[in-house]
């Protein structure tokens, strides 16, 4: 396979699988009782543009699969089927295996036992359908007539149900689709104008002047378009440019239109699929002689101007380019700040003016730059419905899961990292934090129980919920546990928030514990390390017996940090600004490395020792009182150096085993400064002193 | 700076470059080099080994540079005027790391025949035998060739420097 | 014409003609009231503006449509909308 085949390839399985999780949160809303004949139509049509642009890749098991699961949806969509929740199951789990063998086509084949459920599948889909899939093609002898009805029809004192009945009268009408792809929203909506479309089979024996009789007194208002059986292919093509937006993709044209059927499409994309990807539908089609060469070139045109507009609003980027992007974005802004330092120096107005506007719209450029990597969390909390699905079915609990704050946006980097963590807790929550209906009846709350995912911003970060109205957590039984596993001797002066912390302890559940709902592979410790790795913080609200709520709270973007600049010998650090309280002077202390912070002890460490620096140490420090999860300690440095907003690049690989470390940033001098992890900081120093501790205390 | 392998006349042989390290000649395949700058505004960063004299700024980017004399297991570098930095691209498999190696100043690019190269000796070189490709006799000395892979192996650094972490911080 | 509500069983009961006379009333009522179940069992005869209002309210004010009349089922068919209306559960 060539390199650019591959690319195209992996455009086409992430267009896919936003496909398949539109399809996926339509059949969720339709299982959720919602009856929209809009939810049918998403349904279909992912499926259909699936099986369109796999036949693209010659991945014939996804069309032939795709194609079983779209004449079903065609049933359902027309009315011949009525949809319920065995058949939203079936659909699920259709869903599910076009999406495992989508993603089998990044491997070679797919995999036999893969095809063998898909057969399994389609059998299931055809009983359904009550046999062979049917052909729903029109027939042959019938006039087809399309009417658009002029938006003065009503006030006018005319009907086009009239115009209906008498066409009845005429002969049989074989189908009618009412189209309301004119009605506006109801906003805009005027009751007594007609927005009304029909497309309309009707087999008679009049001729086309009693047909187009019908039509004389709506005429000069209306559309309509007439064409008689065995129709010339460039009548049928007029026909195609007079349809309405929304019925875009060819073949879905000639379907609705009747020039084919869906069999003889499948067959066409089955050539397409065999033959090259290079050759066009259109072109297949004409050779086989399915369609006119007319009719195909009018869709063409109607699908590349639908495509030109939905076009127009989104432009798919490499994540790569946008991180370039902000890092040159970054370094701009940092080479402006020099700027602006040397015409400040300087006597010339006219320059310090000019700097000063192209500084303000570098600011604007890096505000604008970062922006495009933020997207809304929405699409990673409605995959959660899936999972309260299939978990809550799984374990016999009924739950719903209410989500807000979709909207919220937030960088990236953070939205791709927390699908992981939280598809944990909401696992987590729905396997122990909830309880079955029955003891949810017993303690005489709702038999539902109730899993609210929101996001939504606070004070310059963003802040995640997760609250269940379950059980709680029990301090008693996480304590025993911890003790259990020797985390802690006891927990007796211990506060509930230390006690719930350990929750998230490394080897806190174990894989005896865990079941294997909430297994997986990943444990809270990892839950908790995820998250601090994107520079956040996990807390825990706990409502005895009536529930609990995991807060995750996080950076907006991991690109710029708020720092506060200070020196210790040669190098520069950064103390990340959220995390520093106050600064102060470093008066008279002991020998003892706290001081009074009004009648309050602060201990605090001397970076300088802590990174071995041998310049000598200046008369008078300072120290910087950072505080972090209701820990304040104080730093001290040599000289405190004031704000700064700079970008954080990370410090690569090499240098990984320093934690303590969470990245570095470019100064305006060009040197390097180092960005301090605060938390971290703090909690080797007194895990050393605790274990020094210990040892004192055994020695003596 | 990118010339490939050319096989002229049947013959493999790769461009190298080579540099001076205390005295004595050493090689490293030319393809990987991208640039060679001054010594100068190495930010130093604690609690790693001693080879990791620091990172510097590459145009916006933070490169590591690390000290070859000190990984070899020697004093460091003493920093004197023909000092430089030789930039070098790494293919890991977390993907393309830069790094700067610390040399007492670049001598040549020569054309090394791959039969040229004599296996490294059993001892006796006081470097990692692993660290040396081969040896190649320059006039009247030989020029130690190292497998530029194993000496900046991004995954040894690290565990190295995981070392001192946890004994410092202990 | 006439709305009226029906407490006991949250949905409102829609009677008499639904049709180019009345579409600018019932719109305005039924809007304003959006995801209720409206009773169709009580109208009398419905015109193409009345069949036009009752698919709006029905895609964009999510009203479920149930208990179709004779006159409504009669248009519903004749347009291949049948699906749009539920019979009384």
């Amino acid at each position: 396979m060539t390199l650019d085949l591959t690319a195209a390839l992996q455009t086409y399985t992430v267009e896919s699988q936003e496909l398949l999780e539109e399809m996926e949160r339509a059949l969720l809303a339709l299982e959720a009782g919602r009856e929209d004949p809009d939810l049918i139509d998403a349904i279909f049509r992912s499926a259909h543009t699936i099986k369109g642009s796999s036949g693209m890749f010659g991945l014939d098991a996804v069309v032939a699969f795709a194609h079983e699961v779209e004449t079903l949806l065609e049933a359902v969509r027309s009315g011949q089927q009525p949809i319920d929740a065995t058949l939203v199951t079936l659909l699920l789990r259709c869903h599910d295996h076009i999406a495992a063998l989508v993603h089998s086509t990044l491997d070679e084949d797919a995999p036999a036992d893969l095809l063998a459920q898909g057969d399994a599948l389609t059998a299931q889909l055809h009983a359904w359908l009550g046999g062979a899939p049917g052909d729903n093609r029109t027939s042959d002898d019938a006039w087809h007539i399309s009417l658009r009805c002029g938006q003065e029809l009503f006030r006018d004192g005319m009907d086009p149900l009239s115009i209906l009945r008498y066409l009845g009268t005429l002969g049989e009408l074989i189908s009618v689709t009412t189209l309301d792809d004119a009605l506006p929203h109801a906003e805009r909506m005027d009751p007594t104008s007609c927005y009304l479309g029909f497309e309309i089979d009707l087999k008679t024996e009049a001729d086309k002047q009693e047909i187009d009789s019908a039509f004389e007194f709506i005429r000069e208002s209306s559309q309509v378009h007439l064409i008689p059986p065995g129709s010339k292919p460039a009548q049928w093509a007029e026909l195609i440019q007079a349809l309405p937006e929304g019925h875009d993709k060819l073949g879905e044209i000639l379907v609705s239109t009747g020039v084919l059927t869906r069999h003889e499409l499948a067959a066409a994309m089955g050539i397409q699929v065999i033959d090259s990807p290079a050759k066009p539908l259109g072109d297949i089609l004409v050779e086989q002689g399915l369609a006119p060469r007319e009719a195909v070139n009018a869709a063409l045109g109607r699908q590349m101007h639908a495509g030109r507009t939905a076009g127009e609003r989104y432009v798919r980027v490499e994540a790569d380019k946008l991180d370039r992007l902000v890092d040159l974005v970054g370094e701009l802004v940092i080479s402006s700040t020099v700027t602006t330092l040397r015409a400040s120096h300087s006597n010339d107005r006219a320059l310090q003016e000019a700097v000063a506007t192209s500084s303000r719209f570098i600011e604007e450029v890096r505000d604008a730059a970062l922006g495009l990597r933020m997207v809304p969390i929405g699409g990673t909390f409605s995959r959660f419905q899936r999972v309260v699905h299939d978990l809550s079915q799984e374990l016999g609990k009924h739950i719903e899961l209410v989500i807000s704050g979709g909207e919220t946006e937030l960088d990236k980097t953070v939205v791709d990292r927390i699908g992981d963590p939280l598809t944990h807790l909401v696992r987590n929550a729905i396997d122990h934090a909830i309880e079955s209906p029955e003891e949810r009846q017993a303690a005489g709350k709702n038999p539902l129980g109730r899993l609210q995912l929101n996001a939504h911003h606070e004070n310059g970060s963003i802040l995640i919920e997760l609250s269940d109205d379950g059980r709680g957590l029990d301090r008693q039984r996480i304590a025993n546990k911890a003790i259990e596993r020797g985390l802690i001797d006891s927990a007796d002066g211990l506060s509930d928030q230390d006690v719930f912390q350990l929750i998230f302890a490394p080897g806190f559940s174990t894989a005896e514990q865990v079941s294997n709902l909430s297994g997986r592979g990943v444990g809270m410790d990892v839950v908790k390390r995820t998250i601090e790795d994107l520079r956040g913080t996990v807390e825990l609200e706990n409502r005895p017996g009536q529930g609990a709520t995991v807060r995750l709270r996080m950076p907006l973007t991991l690109a710029i940090i708020d720092g506060f600049l200070v020196s210790v010998g040669d190098a520069r650090y950064v103390v990340p600004l959220d995390t520093v309280e106050e600064c102060m002077e470093l008066g008279e202390v002991g020998r003892r490395d706290y001081l009074d912070l009004r009648g309050e002890v602060l201990p605090f460490l001397r970076l300088r020792d802590l990174l071995r620096d041998t310049t000598e140490t200046p008369a008078r420090q300072s120290v910087v009182v950072v505080s972090y999860a209701g820990k304040k300690a104080g730093l001290v440095v040599d000289r405190l150096l004031g704000e700064l907003q700079t970008v954080i690049k990370p410090l690569g690989e090499v240098f990984s085993a320093l934690k303590w470390i969470s990245g570095c940033t470019v100064l305006d001098v060009g040197q390097v400064g180092l960005i301090l992890d605060v938390p971290v900081l703090v909690d080797q120093a007194e895990r050393r002193e605790a274990t020094s501790g210990h040892l004192t205390a055994a020695l003596r | 700076m990118t010339r490939e392998t050319s096989t002229e006349s049947g013959q493999e042989k790769a461009q190298y470059l080579i540099f001076n390290l205390r005295g004595e000649p050493f090689a490293i395949p030319l393809l990987g080099v991208k640039e060679i700058i001054e010594y100068g505004s190495v930010t130093p960063i604690p609690g790693m080994p001693e080879f990791i004299r620091g990172v510097i700024n590459l145009r916006g980017r933070v490169v590591p540079v690390i000290d070859l004399a000190a990984r070899f297991g020697e004093p460091p570098t003493v920093i004197g005027e023909r000092t430089c930095v030789v930039i070098v691209e790494l293919h890991e498999e977390t993907g393309v790391q830069d790094m700067g190696i610390v040399v007492d100043g670049v001598n040549a690019v020569s054309d090394i025949p791959a039969s040229d190269l004599e296996p490294p000796p059993k001892f006796g070189a006081k470097i990692r035998v692993d660290f040396i490709q081969g040896m190649w006799k320059s006039q009247d000395r030989f020029v130690i060739v190292l497998d530029q892979a194993r000496v900046l192996s991004v995954q040894e650094i690290n565990q190295l420097a995981a070392l001192v972490e946890d004994t410092q911080m202990a | 014409m006439s709305i009226l509500e029906d407490d006991e069983h949250h949905r409102l009961h829609l009677s008499g003609p639904l049709t180019i006379y009345e579409v600018d009333e019932v719109k305005e009522r039924l809007l304003a009231q959006p995801g209720v179940t409206l009773d169709l069992s009580g109208v009398t005869e419905c015109d193409g503006s009345g069949l036009q209002l009752l698919m709006l309210i029905h895609r964009d004010a999510g009203t479920r449509l149930t208990a179709p009349s004779d006159a409504v089922t009669d248009i519903l068919h004749l347009c291949g909308l049948s699906h749009l209306a539920e019979e009384p559960s």
